[in-house]
């Protein structure tokens, strides 16, 4: 098993990355649990989390595939096609149950697909809202949180109590508030972890039991200086990834290996899947008047964490969150990561490039496939941090 | 078989009606009346209560431009010029790119006063954030629950999320307006607007005879008038005539098309550029005869038993009185929820669910599927419907195209895919 070989937090996370099936069944075998595959970050985990089920993202593996064609038709985002082509090849057989939450028409599909054509005993599909400003989302997701959280319980054959799912609250906010100081490090001029090893660690966050991972943030931060030692290579241009669905590292790789860095970003596996934690004063005692308190306190969250594009209609929220970012982290430039077809995505690019402009940060627009074209990807990458290095 | 067929009466009348209906949108702000910039499906009976109104919905105008190859390249042309990619909703992506040129189908773009959008397609609330800051007005964006229930009487909650929405909207339009809601203008427009809507449930309801009275090529130009003006009166009394006008021709056994060997189903919208592509089943003798989309578009409310599809009644006809705003308010929220379109509507299992049962009850032997690039929406799930459809002995092929973008369909090759279709079906070209 390779997960074990590795001592070393961030090299742990890298494997669970890269054997991210070996890591859930040998977590099944361990706790004889469930394990939810879960379609996008606004599925409530912790809800599944309190259950005593492993949520795990389902994410694409960035190789060429051709099952998907009976079922989605090729207008639809390749990350959508690339998730349920894994599906369909058997990669997570050991999923026992999906759950989607309304985000966009791609991605429901897939979910769609696969449960109609993948063994589970279960699925889910919650109404997220998609305009989540207006006063009348909080009470509706309440509701809709209710029906999840029975739903899980009749799959599970057990009641979720108000200490369970304070406890999975408490696990899930640790994890938010360890991953926003990992992001942290990159403030520094020299910042001690890449981009790309971030990446990974958010990606591992998705996947691994949150207790587990929390514990090698903690390791990993204890062990991590605040800044690289002074003599140090410099950081290079410091660039933010921009964009929907971008779990492809490799694109991270090709970025350092100009010689920038990667400081920080906007996408739904970075930031906009851990940033704000739920506003629960207390890990145990539930409020006494559970559940309405806590699922009240859960829908808050999503409602108020950094919107996707689907979601950030009428009035815009979704660019504060990126400015803000792309100031704290000092940004030179960003790389605005576009999976072919997502339509949601690029309704917000004009607007993006925009503010950008407005503050001088330079933008470059990347189309991934499925696979990722890297020599031309490399070409464009370089002539850009070149660009960058000269405005410096 | 042959059957007699002559040109629709209504047919010059609903050309008018549609000019008319294009002129008073221009006209709007000459003529001191609302401008609302929005989509097809909001509840603009709401918009009643504020007084004369207009509506410049993405949809119809989006359709409108499609047809014309020129200026519809124009207009996408001018949209990626302003940055925006190819992905989205065709109609609204030629809607906003005639805004940007300030051009359109009948002069220049009219700049509205609101905008008012639901978001159950995702490029509804993008496309209305775009107008709303290029103009500098204010929006309002409903939000439509999706989710794979099928009974509101599971999900009471519903109901309440809506009804508090067009709450909100009332008292957000009465600031963003200047003007004050009216309860009667606003009761008397949901009694117009829904009296409209089950005429036209009637109307494609008398399709499932045989021969059908109408085309689907018939319907896509008929339902103008009800997507953009079914509050106005003029509008309700128009759908009386059709409606008799539709009733006679079931009486006389007219046909739409002088053929009928088979009905077909088509799913989608239509390329409007290549509007006659549903007519090239009539070479076989075959007739598109509807779809999910023409019967309920405008939220046509339609109750289904044992697989039989009736359009309700609206609530006039029904003895429903509606007493007050709040009396009015939930009314409206259960009508929109109940409204098969909604239920179904990018919303793969109901989709799947549907398209036979309506293939069915209209007695189709099968279905044309548009793969529609320019929608990611309503495309969803077709793949999935092609083979449901399959093997519940209903015939179906699909075909490559885009509503809204001719670079998108080689009307060639869709030929040569309808010929071997058809002939899978045992049809032969020039079959009566
Ligand atoms: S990348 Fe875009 S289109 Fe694809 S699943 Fe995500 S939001 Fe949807
Ligand atoms: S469903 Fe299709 S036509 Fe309607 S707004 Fe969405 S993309 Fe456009």
């Amino acid at each position: 098993m390779q997960i074990a070989k590795a001592t070393q937090p961030l090299a742990i996370m890298k494997e669970v990355v890269s054997h991210r099936h070996e890591y859930a069944r040998e977590w099944k075998d361990r706790t004889g649990g469930k394990v939810l595959g879960y379609f996008c970050t606004y599925v409530p985990e912790e809800l599944a989390y309190a259950a005593g089920i492993l949520p795990v993202r389902i994410l694409g593996s960035h190789e060429p595939q051709d099952v998907t064609e009976p079922y989605l038709y090729s207008m639809y985002c390749p990350f959508c096609r690339d998730c349920l082509a894994q599906g369909l090849l058997g990669k997570y057989d050991y999923v026992d149950g999906v759950a989607m939450a309304r985000t966009c028409v791609h991605i429901y599909q897939a979910f769609d697909s696969w449960q109609r054509h993948l063994p589970v005993s279960y699925s889910y599909f919650l109404s997220m809202p998609a305009r989540l400003t207006i006063p009348g989302a909080h009470p509706f997701l309440v509701e809709e949180l209710k029906r999840f959280k029975a739903s899980l319980q009749t799959w599970t054959g057990k009641q979720t109590t108000a200490e369970d799912l304070g406890k999975a609250i408490d696990v899930y906010n640790t994890n938010r508030r360890l991953l926003t100081k990992v992001y942290e490090l990159r403030k520094a001029d020299n910042p001690p972890v890449s981009g790309s090893e971030v990446m990974e660690m958010v990606l591992a966050s998705m996947l691994m039991d949150k207790a587990e991972h929390n514990r090698l943030l903690v390791e990993f931060l204890a062990r991590t200086p605040a800044s690289s030692p002074n003599n140090a290579p410099a950081a290079g241009v410091r660039i933010m990834i921009i964009g929907m669905e971008d779990d492809d590292v490799e694109v991270l790789r090709l970025v350092e290996k100009t010689g920038a860095s990667v400081v920080t970003d906007e996408h739904c596996t970075g930031t906009r899947y851990f940033w704000k934690e739920i506003a629960f004063p207390s890990t145990s005692t539930g409020g006494g008047d559970f559940p309405d308190s806590l699922l009240g306190a859960i829908a808050s969250r999503y409602l108020e964490k950094p919107p996707c594009p689907q979601k950030d209609v009428v009035e815009r929220r979704r660019l504060d969150h990126m400015l803000r970012l792309a100031l704290e982290y000092r940004v030179q430039g960003a790389l605005l990561i576009h999976q072919k077809f997502c339509d949601a995505h690029q309704w917000d690019i004009p607007a993006i490039v925009k503010l950008l402009k407005e503050h001088n940060i330079p933008t470059l627009s990347l189309e991934m496939d499925v696979t990722t074209p890297h020599g031309q990807i490399s070409t464009r990458l370089e002539a850009f941090v070149e660009m960058l290095q000269m405005e410096a | 078989m042959d059957y007699p067929t002559r040109p629709l009466e209504s047919w010059n009348e609903a050309a008018e009606l549609r000019k008319q209906i294009y002129q008073d949108i221009t006209q709007a702000k000459e003529k001191g009346k609302v401008l609302v910039a929005g989509g097809t499906a909001v509840p603009y009976e709401l918009m009643g209560g504020f007084g004369d109104f207009e509506l410049v919905a993405g949809e119809t105008w989006g359709g409108n431009l499609a047809a014309d190859d020129a200026v519809s390249t124009r207009c996408l042309e001018a949209l990626e010029a302003h940055g925006y990619g190819k992905e989205g909703c065709g109609y609204y992506r030629l809607f906003l790119g005639s805004m940007f040129l300030n051009y359109g189908p009948f002069g220049a773009f009219p700049r509205p006063d609101i905008v008012v959008q639901i978001n159950a397609c995702d490029s509804q609330g993008k496309a209305a954030q775009i107008v709303s800051e290029r103009y500098g007005i204010p929006g309002f964006c409903f939000d439509i629950p999706l989710t794979t229930f099928m009974e509101l009487s599971s999900r009471p909650d519903y109901v309440e999320f809506m009804a508090s929405q067009y709450s909100d909207f009332i008292t957000w339009a009465e600031k963003a307006l200047g003007r004050r809601f009216d309860d009667g203008r606003f009761i008397e427009t949901v009694y117009n607007a829904t009296r409209t809507l089950n005429l036209w449930g009637q109307i494609v309801s008398l399709n499932k005879t045989i021969p059908a009275p109408l085309d689907e090529r018939h319907l896509f130009t008929l339902f103008t008038p009800m997507l953009l003006g079914r509050h106005k009166l003029e509008v309700v009394r128009f759908h009386e005539r059709l409606l008799a006008e539709v009733q006679g021709r079931v009486r006389d056994g007219v046909s739409a098309l002088g053929v009928e060997k088979m009905r077909l189903l088509h799913e989608g919208q239509p390329p409007w550029y290549a509007l006659n592509l549903l007519r090239y089943p009539a070479k076989y003798g075959a007739v598109v005869v509807g779809s999910f989309y023409t019967f309920c578009i405008a939220l046509t409310p339609f109750a289904v038993e044992n697989g039989r599809w009736q359009p309700l009644p609206s609530p006039r006809e029904n003895g429903v009185v509606l007493k007050s705003r709040d009396d009015a308010v939930r009314f409206l929220a259960r009508w929109y929820l109940e409204a098969q379109f909604f239920k179904r509507l990018l919303h793969v299992p109901g989709k799947l669910d549907v398209v036979p049962s309506l293939a069915r009850d209209w007695g189709a032997k099968g279905v044309i599927i548009h793969l529609n690039r320019g929608c990611p929406g309503y495309t969803i799930g077709n793949m999935e419907l092609k083979t449901i459809l399959q093997e519940q002995g209903i015939a179906a092929v699909t075909y490559e195209g885009s509503m809204a973008d001719r670079r998108e369909f080689s009307s060639t090759q869709v030929n040569d895919r309808f010929d071997a279709f058809f002939e899978s079906l045992g049809l032969r070209r020039g079959d009566s």
